[in-house]
């Protein structure tokens, strides 16, 4: 859509119609009255069909004890972390993140407690939703991470809503969970007047300082209610610009809470609110988007008289490029539609250059290497295009977290597999081109580029798993019968050949010495026995046969250099035109 | 359109009538000199004729019986309409009484203009009504000189946004005119789920049968309480509404949605909002219908909403009244331009009074509907690349038969040049395809696309050459050792759905418009050996395609696929017919 808008009071209106903060509430006051333990309270509970809800509690005294002792972040590289962090592995691996030390060090205490009895009750396929107060808001979104991290395949995905929590994570975590799409899960309601969600904040922050890294930041989408209403916002450093300005003058007080901060009461009094017309004056708003970005600051209290015009102005601006960037990541996947046109196009530009290359019995390998004809070069253009799109498709599948990266995998394992078998002999023919010379080149630990040897990876995992299903290896008869069309299975073999002619060449020549004269016999010998194997299964294609391939050429040399009297049984497939044509009907 | 003032008026009081007729399924009124004959339908105050026993869904709706209203359904995405469950009950009762389709009958030989018209529950009679006659009429059962027309007046919901995009891509949606005043409680009743709260439901049902205007001090209470309950209902339905059509790129919605329970039902047609205090407020795009049945009686402070909940329930015989001032400085104009449009919403919100939110949510649903339209010329640009590439594949196949190796078997060996160009404007094709389907699977383009002539007759083309070369290159890759049948598991679904346009089109039966793909078919029987009736279907099809020019010649020439097999079937399955088509 050509114009923007921006729905955060639509959104608020959504959560706020419904009664999923009026549930969760509810579960947390009878945690809150039940039974009066001094720390971590947990309970979980299920009605008919309702929801399944897990609630953390910690009462306001308890928390703001916590929260003094551990008021600063700890680092996930940090010694200290190995054991807390260890749940956490997938974040962990990837990237570098710190948690608060209250929040993480009151997880850890129960840590054991929490999943032994919980973790048993929520297998089931009902929805989840994980709540909590205060600290025990910190201890719910840990623990959602964690069911995140160990059950990936639930569906439905859980919900996870906390009331005056304050903030835990840093930008290291807001942004992997961004990277994952996790941040979708999480849900904070917080009311202008309570100080809790606003400690670790430094509310000189202002609009240009804000972008200080090494803070506590916020994660999640956020749930600000005020007298005037609610709204809901998710960039993070709109968040803490509003956490800042909404109510500055209430971060006393800290000590002389009794009970509960009242968000029932305020969850019923914006529900109410949100039901009758907004006040708000967007008369003079420039585009839809700024009269949505208005609206949704009057509900929660920041209204524009004339000196803070310029404030909002600005804050508008940010809000407006935020939502420009998330859209513009959108629009990306369904330019990928042309991409993968394109990238088919290519492979079908392959083939056919594979074909007419057999026709002049020189086989594709060779002919771009050589680049004898124009054609080659227009190769070497869908080469590179081709390659650039797998590449941004690995990163893509890589980028994902571990077990919705695997489906991903799977959609392009076949499409990646073809393609490497294709266009890696190119990569490995302009390569060698390149380097020439004497020395052995090895380009599949030197020269290789990651991208490939991934897609291998990929193609050697599923294939474990369907021999642990299967449990047969001999090549069956489909394979035999393809053995003409097909690709060679692997993808490296032309390096191979690389390498076995430059070892040739240094067993030929008068200047090699005895020692790499030996050496080089014995990779021969190697290299032997590795197209031995190919060909008895049936792996190669026919094509290196042709006579001005780059193998053939090979073998002349090696016959050369080993003598008139070498015999292999290498030799007896190679020599005998009979068994060649044999093994390309399949029948060796 | 321009309706005339009498026919509303008249409408209505047929509409009042048939109310205090309970033994009358339906009333019949044709006055000489006019030449209009009105049907009318009475409401039910009763909560099961409602919220039907049977039903066990919140909101009690059902899948639609597309028996009886076959063009109630999303074409390609195969996805067919919810109806409110009671009231397509109620429906079929009358229509077992063969006196409504005489007399239907009569007034259509007649050539008079057929109005159905309902107030309250008899509202959703009139309008399957409306829909079950105008079925008929393509089917060509009957012919109307002019088709019939639906005035409704305090109708509730019946059905979902499905109602809305068939009718439009029958062109039907025109002849449907919903009268709704401004706080009317019952049109909005069906955005949020009695079934819960069916005794407070029952005794507002109750009172509203009793045609009083107003509410007496006892049911004041629950009048506040079910208006509330409706209208927080309703906000969090338009509003997920509104953040969809906004584009929202907040994932928490997806997550939350999955917790609450939406209504399906959606408004559809022309809506006309009386008592608006000036000239009544038109339109006929349903998101902002829909938007328009939250913020037109959206409460302005925690005050009014006794007000305006008693209000509510009074409005609903409030009519009468109203009615005159409904033709005031209305004009129907045909001028459907962006401008037009924009303009036209931002005056119904003005004559509102909405609020901030309530304007920017009528924006969204103006401006998706001209998204769909751009998003239509967009793909109409693609056109003649479509065109171009067809042509060459028309060459091609021509080149082929000269050369006596048919269309299908050439491509299967991809032996030439020619043939390898062919695969590259295959995959062309296929992207500009694929691409329509993604639009068509989100409703992202207009309602009228699928039944437009101009894309069914493209689809069906694009079919008819490519698809075999499709099959062909599934085949020759050994795709279906792999992965299974083509038909089955392979065939992309650019195919099913244009196959499906045509077949809508034609009133075919569904599956029977199989010209492009019996390869497949023939493919399969020559590796799994040759069921008898399957083989036999086979050969009957295509001797009847070949005879309506369906299929190419090329398919009898003597080394294709499909002649090989042929030979190879046994004598008892074998039907002759095909043996003096064979030639090469």
């Amino acid at each position: 859509m050509t114009k923007l808008f921006s729905s955060g009071s639509e959104l608020a209106n959504v959560v706020v119609g419904s009664d999923l903060l009026q549930q969760s509430w509810k579960a947390i006051l009878e945690l809150a009255n039940g039974n009066p333990d001094p720390s971590l309270r947990f309970g979980i509970s299920q009605e008919g069909k309702n929801p399944t809800i897990i609630t953390f509690f910690t009462s306001h005294d308890f928390a703001i004890d916590r929260l003094k002792q551990g008021p600063d972040l700890v680092s996930s590289s940090s010694s200290v972390a190995k054991d807390s962090f260890g749940l956490f592995v997938s974040l962990s691996g990837k990237t570098q993140f710190a948690i608060n030390r209250a929040a993480i060090s009151l997880f850890d205490q129960h840590r054991d407690k929490l999943l032994s009895e919980l973790k048993d009750k929520i297998n089931d396929s009902n929805r989840l939703i994980i709540t909590g107060y205060s600290l025990g808001g910190s201890v719910a979104l840990l623990f959602t991470l964690w069911l995140l991290e160990s059950v990936t395949s639930r569906k439905p995905k859980p919900l996870c809503i906390t009331f005056g929590s304050p903030l835990i994570g840093d930008t290291g975590l807001q942004k992997a969970l961004v990277q994952y799409s996790w941040n979708s899960y999480f849900l904070n309601v917080v009311s202008d007047q309570d100080p809790v969600p606003k400690l670790f904040i430094n509310p000189d922050l202002g609009t240009e300082t804000a972008h200080l890294e090494n803070g506590h930041k916020p994660f999640g989408t956020f749930l600000l209610c005020s007298g005037s209403g609610c709204s809901c916002f998710e960039d993070p450093e709109t968040v803490l610009q509003l956490l800042v300005k909404t109510a500055p003058s209430a971060n006393q007080d800290l000590n002389q809470r009794n009970g509960l901060y009242p968000y029932g009461n305020i969850v019923e009094y914006v529900k109410r609110k949100a039901l009758c017309r907004d006040n708000s004056d967007a008369e003079r708003a420039p585009s839809p988007f700024a009269a949505g970005i208005i609206t949704e600051l009057s509900a929660i209290g920041i209204t524009s008289p004339q000196d803070q015009n310029e404030e909002i102005d600005g804050l508008v601006e940010r809000m407006e490029k935020q939502e420009k960037k998330f859209l513009m990541a959108k629009n990306k996947s369904l330019i990928s539609f042309k991409k993968l046109t394109d990238a088919k196009i290519f492979m079908t530009y392959l083939e056919w250059y594979k074909k007419a290359s057999e026709d002049k019995k020189i086989g594709y390998y060779d002919c771009f290497k050589k680049k004898l004809s124009k054609t080659d070069m227009d190769v070497d253009e869908f080469c590179r295009r081709l390659t650039n799109y797998w590449v941004d498709m690995v990163e893509a599948a890589e980028k994902k977290p571990q077990k919705e990266g695997a489906s991903f995998r799977m959609r392009c394992l076949f499409g990646g597999t073809n393609y490497r078998r294709m266009v890696e002999p190119l990569h490995i023919a302009k390569y060698y081109n390149q380097k020439g010379g004497r020395q052995a080149i090895d380009y599949r630990n030197k020269g290789r580029h990651r991208h490939f040897r991934i897609l291998e990876e990929w193609l050697e995992q599923w294939q474990k798993e369907q021999k642990n299903e299967v449990g047969s290896t001999t090549p069956n008869d489909r394979k035999r019968k393809m053995v003409a069309p097909s690709l060679t299975i692997d993808s490296c073999f032309w390096a191979e050949v690389e390498e076995a002619i430059l070892s040739c060449k240094l067993l030929n020549s008068t200047e090699s010495s005895v020692e790499e004269k030996d050496s080089s016999k014995k990779d021969l010998k190697k290299f032997e026995a590795y197209v031995l194997g190919l060909l008895k299964a049936y792996s190669v294609s026919i094509e290196i046969f042709l006579e001005g391939s780059s193998f053939m050429l090979w073998w002349e040399d090696y016959k050369k250099a080993m003598g008139s009297s070498f015999t292999s049984p290498l030799t007896n497939i190679i020599e005998n035109h009979h068994k060649r044509k044999r093994y390309a009907t399949g029948d060796l | 359109m321009a309706m005339k003032e009498e026919l509303i008026k008249n409408a209505y009081s047929e509409a009042i009538t048939a109310h205090r007729s309970p033994d009358k399924p339906f009333l019949k009124k044709s006055s000489t000199g006019s030449s209009e004959v009105i049907f009318s339908f009475r409401g039910s105050w009763a909560v099961k004729d409602w919220y039907s026993d049977k039903s066990q869904r919140p909101f009690g709706e059902k899948k639609i019986n597309l028996k009886l209203f076959p063009s109630l359904r999303s074409i390609g995405n195969e996805e067919a309409a919810d109806v409110n469950q009671a009231f397509e009950e109620r429906f079929q009762l009358i229509l077992e009484n063969p006196k409504l389709k005489d007399k239907v009958q009569k007034a259509a030989k007649d050539k008079k203009q057929v109005v159905f018209t309902g107030h309250s529950s008899g509202g959703p009679i009139a309008i399957l009504a409306t829909i079950w006659f105008l079925e008929e009429h393509r089917k060509g059962n009957i012919i109307f000189s002019t088709l019939p027309l639906c005035l409704t007046f305090g109708s509730p919901l019946v059905g979902s946004h499905i109602f809305s995009h068939a009718l439009r891509r029958e062109n039907w949606s025109g002849n449907f005119i919903h009268f709704v005043s401004k706080y009317d409680l019952i049109p909005r009743v069906f955005l949020a789920s009695l079934s819960a709260n069916k005794q407070k439901f029952e005794k507002i049902l109750n009172f509203l049968s009793q045609r009083s205007k107003q509410v007496p001090l006892h049911l004041a209470q629950d009048a506040q309480d079910i208006f509330t309950e409706v209208m927080t209902n309703a906000l969090t339905l338009t509003s997920h509404v509104a953040c969809k059509l906004m584009e929202s790129t907040n994932l928490l919605l997806e997550t939350v949605t999955n917790f609450i329970e939406l209504s399906p039902y959606r408004p559809f047609g022309t809506y006309v909002f009386l008592n608006v205090g000036g000239n009544p407020v038109t339109s006929d795009n349903f998101n902002a219908v829909l938007q328009l049945l939250f913020y037109s009686c959206q409460p302005s402070s925690d005050d009014e909403v006794l007000e305006i909940a008693k209000r509510s329930l009074g409005d609903h015989h409030g009519y009468e009244s109203e009615l005159p001032n409904s033709f005031r400085g209305h004009n129907y104009s045909s001028d459907k331009s962006y401008a037009y449009e924009i303009d036209m919403l931002n005056k119904a919100a003005d004559a509102f009074g909405l609020s901030t939110s309530g304007r920017l949510c009528l924006l969204v649903a103006g401006e998706s509907e001209e998204q769909k339209k751009r998003n239509q010329e967009k793909v109409k640009s693609k056109v003649t690349d479509m065109e171009r590439a067809l042509k060459e594949i028309e060459h091609y196949k021509n080149v082929c038969e000269l050369e006596k190796v048919g269309l299908y078997d050439s491509f299967k060996l991809q032996k030439d040049q020619k043939d390898f160009k062919a695969n590259v404007k295959r995959l062309e094709l296929t992207g500009i395809w694929d691409e329509i389907i993604e639009l068509l699977k989100g409703y992202k383009l207009p309602d009228e696309f699928e039944g437009q002539r101009q894309w069914i007759d493209l689809g069906t083309q694009y079919r008819r050459l490519v698809e075999p070369l499709d099959i062909a290159n599934y085949y020759r890759h050994l795709k279906n050792e792999d992965t299974g049948p083509y038909m089955t598991k392979g065939r992309p679904r650019r195919y099913r759905y244009q196959q499906q346009w045509r077949e809508h089109e034609k009133k075919m039966e569904k599956g029977s418009s199989g010209e492009s793909c019996f390869w497949a078919d023939v493919e399969e029987l020559f590796c799994q050996g040759n069921e008898k009736d399957v083989a036999k279907k086979i050969q009957k099809q295509v001797l009847q395609w070949e005879k309506e020019g369906e299929i190419g010649n090329d398919v009898f020439l003597h080394n294709s696929t499909f002649v090989q097999w042929w030979n190879s079937l046994d004598s008892e399955i074998k039907l002759n017919d095909i043996q003096p088509l064979i030639h090469g």
